[in-house]
């Protein structure tokens, strides 16, 4: 495998993300009402202590997550317009090229989203710096993880309306099933069974524990890295296996 | 009169045709009623379920009637408009019938919901149901004014995205729907607890709280505050939408 190829895969993804520009955007002004309005004002209605600084670094985790399952609809729209064909047509291999593009996917979305770590980092405060640096590691294999989540759904599905509808469907859920804006403590016992398989529970929760907020954590810090590098295995496994296979011979709808 | 009828259907039709965007919208509605709600009741000091049901109502018919915006925006851009002009019918109808229509599309969403509502809180007197209707009407033909009137501002698709955010989620965080108005006060600065008590999207919550849990009669100002909205919208969006389509 040409690391050279793989990265210009992944770099043509990374400059591509630019052209969401105002979806980004959009998505900033998102993030900055959630913490300013939502959770300035739950904090104050809420029981748990310092609600603010949990809900914050849950909020920076679901901008990890937005942005990495952007590839999945980019895999779509090049689908509709043909693109694909003319990417197979490219001098390099189809692994090299999946590869490249589950790189690219996580990047783009770790780049985006490393604005607002840092800002809930300087809201909060107080952090250790080896705690920290390992929580953006995780997160890094976490976004990998979720590109390579969306590139498997979109090549399986292989319909832009069905993979709108299941994301519509999978992001609802997965986001409230998770410690992202509560902890397991509050949830009823089936929920937080749930919560608890949830990779996003573990990428929050390793966030949290990073920016030196120990109360209610779900796992050991180490419990937390190995899912989400079993999740990282498993779905950039699946993402490259699926999109290989599934890449040629149309069926895009 | 045929002709906005027509036009009512075709718009509520055409509604159904974005099933990716309404199962989505659907979803997250009854995630947030049957887990989020369910999570935070165990977090505050009232019962969440029972508090947050008609503000999630609210926030699926702001949502939904709000959606119209969108298409007259696209038709604005695309020059569809001139195929709309060319219709049998007077200008002043088709531009009522697209308000109406987003009116009409936010009680029909959010009317399965109000059902579960009922299930959740039991079930009102006929009078009361109607009058909970009139609000939902109302309320929901003011959210399609006011996004048909923004709709009408921008030319440039991203501006008009971007404003639409602003404007969405301004007026969604900042209302009664998730928290109560107490509350707010006491978390936020003043200017933005008089926002959201004079929020359409408060009012409307906590006239629906009023009637299904306290079982009380709502205070005047707060049906006052809806109708004045709605009217305000409803005339502000009419000239802004007569007014583009007139220059096209």
């Amino acid at each position: 495998m040409n690391v050279k190829k793989v990265w210009l895969v992944a770099e043509r993804d990374i400059f591509n993300f630019l052209e969401y520009r105002f979806l980004l955007l959009i998505r900033w002004i998102w993030f900055i009402f959630q913490i300013f309005l939502f959770g300035l004002v739950s904090s104050r209605f809420v029981v748990i202590e310092n609600y603010f600084n949990y809900y914050a670094s849950g909020m920076v985790t679901l901008m990890f997550y937005i942005t990495a399952l952007y590839i999945g609809y980019d895999l779509i729209e090049e689908a509709e317009h043909g693109v694909i064909d003319y990417l197979l047509s490219l001098p390099f291999s189809r692994r090299e090229f999946v590869i490249g593009r589950s790189i690219g996917g996580g990047l783009r979305a770790s780049f985006f989203a490393l604005p607002s770590v840092l800002f809930v980092s300087w809201l909060i405060g107080g952090l250790n710096p080896f705690y920290f640096a390992l929580a953006i590691f995780s997160l890094l294999l976490f976004s990998f993880s979720l590109s390579g989540f969306s590139i498997s759904l979109a090549a399986a599905i292989k319909s832009h309306d069905k993979f709108d509808i299941l994301m519509g469907v999978i992001d609802a859920f997965m986001v409230r099933l998770s410690t992202a804006m509560y902890p397991v403590e509050a949830m009823p016992r089936f929920y937080a069974l749930i919560s608890s398989l949830n990779p996003l529970s573990f990428a929050s929760d390793v966030l949290r524990w990073g920016f030196n907020f120990k109360k209610y954590l779900l796992a050991s810090p180490a419990t937390d890295l190995t899912v989400i590098l079993i999740f990282f295995l498993t779905f950039n496994a699946f993402g490259s296996y699926f999109y290989e296979r599934r890449l040629e011979g149309g069926g895009w709808t | 009169m045929r002709g906005l009828i027509l036009v009512i259907y075709h718009d509520v039709r055409n509604f159904f045709r974005y099933r990716w965007w309404v199962v989505g919208l659907l979803s997250m509605n009854l995630a947030d009623l049957f887990v989020f709600a369910v999570v935070f009741t165990n977090l505050v000091r009232i019962d969440y379920l029972r508090f947050f049901a008609p503000g999630l109502i609210i926030a699926s018919l702001f949502a939904s009637a709000f959606f119209i915006g969108r298409e007259v925006n696209w038709e604005i851009r695309r020059g569809l408009s001139l195929y709309l002009l060319s219709l049998p019918m007077k200008r002043t109808e088709l531009i009522l019938a697209r308000i109406l229509s987003g009116g009409v599309r936010g009680i029909i969403y959010s009317t399965p919901l109000v059902v579960l509502l009922f299930l959740i809180t039991g079930v009102p007197d006929l009078s009361e149901i109607f009058l909970i209707y009139v609000f939902l009407f109302s309320l929901a033909v003011g959210v399609s004014s006011l996004s048909v009137g923004a709709a009408t501002l921008f030319k440039n698709l991203e501006t008009y995205v971007t404003f639409r955010s602003m404007l969405y989620f301004a007026l969604y965080f900042a209302s009664s729907v998730f928290y109560p108005l107490n509350i707010i006060k006491e978390a936020l600065p003043l200017p933005v607890y008089v926002f959201a008590k004079y929020n359409p999207l408060s009012n409307g919550a906590d006239i629906l709280r009023l009637i299904t849990i306290q079982k009380s009669t709502f205070k005047p100002v707060m049906a006052f505050n809806i109708f004045f909205f709605s009217f305000i919208f409803s005339i502000v969006g009419f000239i802004l939408y007569f007014e583009t389509v007139e220059r096209t």
